[in-house]
């Protein structure tokens, strides 16, 4: 079996679990700290899934593990709460320090209504080669995945 | 002359013989090494000889790796060892398990022994920096990563004694703590338990905590169990609110669609409210501007913005940091410009960049791959060692997957 891994760090647990549900459709492990899902694209192929909650201590991550792997991460934050993205900011430089992959900055607007035009929206803002700025709704299938799909293209991209 | 004293590593594994290079290596370079073939035993090596280091295997007799772990974190003569992992994990449950109690390192095996050596060698470092970094008699941070139900339970645990000082927006108030109990607390014109409700759903602004001698006598009747609980509601309230509400940094304003007729119909509270919405006050200045509870003031704006009376005219900068603000800015910014002009737009994206402090790849040693296609019996043939990668180097992002099983992927998706 063939397994790829893609980590969705943010700040709230649920906005994690949601995002990854509407990819996955269901939550297999949880404890306060990871969750965890999978997609299996065929017989030989599968997609994990690791949700981690923003933590003071990131070391106490076991980084090892995750960066043997991983295709790349999404950062969800929600884009009304201007510290959820502060927090993710730290975050970002502690993985960044550890194994730069590609990243999706996933802005979670829930229920709002889009702050930018449609367009824009839409396709999200390429930061740089390695990452691009989204924006979803947590628990809607289609714009979590547009996210996912955003960073497997930028992971092809550079294959 | 005394010499200086030993470093000791326990290593659990069950299978002593696969550990033998490993042990000679760590005594070669002059640790006392320890072996213990179960949990149980290493966990009673642990309180007998209080090793600086721990190497456990995940599968181990007794009490396997994971509950060896937490047996040691769960002992405050222990919980400072750094613990490494050294196993070979397949079932995602062991690795989900794994990363989240939180070892100090993690060895894939095969290993290579110099890779081992170094990444004990570091993790010493770290944990003797740690031990002899300065005590500074208290400690300071964000709101938004601890807030006051947090301080006020990390006091009571170690039964300390302190002066907490909360400061948002410029103000600031102070709770008093005696021997890890709440004792009083002051907010502007507020005291006792209203100071206390005024603040315990802060998670802007900085705190300080000074652990110093308190004499003030109780005036807060509620006790610590009562404060954390009420607080812990009150938290959550205010975040629930706060999700379907403008930043606390938005500045807000009156709607131009609402009519006389509407506002006529407000009670004197949401009056009181929607006349500071005039265009200069954030949410944050017109929470602070009233006598209510910051969570009360968030119940009666929820419905008004919900039915429309007021909406966002700008979005302030709280600090320098509010990145957000930034990057929304920079968007707007980004909108005026035509697709192909942003795609050029190099420049300009790169400060977008700088704005997400993204640290680029630097020339690192690459980590060996780990390949979860090896059939299992192969696992623990000699493979080519991987060079020694310290703890706190940077990994090489290497992508595993073919271009193929990529596309495969985003297939499934779209």
């Amino acid at each position: 079996m063939r397994i790829g891994e893609v980590v969705v760090f943010g700040t709230s647990n649920i906005e994690i679990e949601q995002f990854i549900e509407a990819i996955c459709q269901f939550i297999q492990q949880k404890d306060n700290k990871i969750c965890y899902a999978n997609l299996e694209i065929n017989d030989q192929l599968i997609l994990y899934l690791y949700g981690i909650q923003y933590q003071d201590q990131p070391e106490t991550i076991a980084w090892d593990m995750l960066s043997n792997k991983v295709l790349g991460y999404i950062f969800i934050f929600n884009w009304y709460q201007p510290e959820s993205l502060n927090q993710i900011m730290d975050l970002l430089d502690y993985v960044n320090e550890k194994c730069a992959a590609p990243i999706i900055f996933a802005a979670n607007v829930a229920n709002q209504p889009s702050p930018l035009p449609d367009n824009l929206f839409q396709d999200g803002i390429s930061l740089n080669f390695n990452e691009k700025l989204l924006f979803c709704r947590a628990g809607d299938s289609a714009t979590c995945k547009k996210a996912l799909v955003a960073l497997l293209d930028i992971i092809i991209d550079k294959l | 002359m005394n010499q200086p004293r030993k470093i000791k590593i326990l290593i659990a594994d069950s299978q002593p013989n696969y550990t033998v290079g490993l042990r000679k290596g760590l005594t070669d370079v002059g640790y006392d090494v320890y072996m213990a073939e179960d949990g149980d035993k290493a966990l009673a090596l642990v309180q007998e000889i209080q090793p600086d280091v721990i190497l456990s295997e995940v599968k181990l007799p007794q009490l396997d790796g994971h509950d060896l772990l937490q047996a040691v974190r769960a002992q405050e003569r222990t919980q400072h060892i750094p613990f490494m992992f050294i196993s070979n994990q397949k079932r995602v449950e062991e690795r989900i398990r794994s990363i989240s109690l939180g070892v100090d390192d993690y060895i894939q095996k095969p290993y290579y022994v110099d890779e081992v050596i170094a990444r004990i060698e570091m993790i010493i470092k770290e944990a003797h920096q740690l031990a002899n970094a300065p005590d500074r008699g208290g400690f300071s941070g964000k709101l938004s990563e601890m807030n006051l139900v947090d301080l006020i339970q990390t006091l009571e645990m170690g039964q300390k004694s302190a002066i907490l000082t909360l400061k948002r927006n410029g103000k600031q108030g102070e709770i008093q703590i005696h021997d890890g109990n709440v004792v009083d607390a002051h907010y502007e014109a507020f005291s006792a338990e209203e100071a206390l409700d005024k603040m315990i759903t802060w998670t802007e602004g900085h705190f300080q905590v000074k652990i110093t001698t308190v004499n003030s006598s109780k005036q807060i009747k509620l006790d610590n169990k009562e404060i954390v609980a009420r607080g812990q509601k009150q938290i959550n309230q205010w975040h629930q609110l706060k999700t379907n509400l403008p930043p606390l940094s938005a500045v807000l304003v009156l709607s131009s669609r609402v009519d006389a007729t509407a506002l006529g119909k407000l009670n004197l509270a949401e009056k009181k409210l929607i006349h500071l919405m005039d265009g200069k006050r954030t949410l944050l200045d017109i929470i602070e501007q009233t006598s209510l509870e910051d969570l009360k003031v968030l119940e009666i704006i929820h419905p008004l913005f919900q039915k429309g009376f007021f909406k966002i005219k700008e979005l302030r900068a709280d600090n320098q940091n509010n990145q957000l603000l930034k990057a929304a800015k920079y968007l707007e910014h980004l909108k005026t410009l035509s697709k192909a002009r942003r795609q050029a737009a190099n420049l300009e994206l790169s400060l977008v960049s700088k704005f997400f402090q993204q640290t680029q790849a630097s020339e690192a040693p690459s980590f060996a791959d780990f390949n979860e296609s090896q059939p299992l019996q192969n696992e623990r043939q000699p493979v080519i060692p991987p060079p020694r990668v310290p703890i706190g180097t940077k990994y090489v992002h290497q992508i595993h997957l073919t271009k193929s099983e990529i596309m495969m992927i985003r297939e499934k998706l779209v």
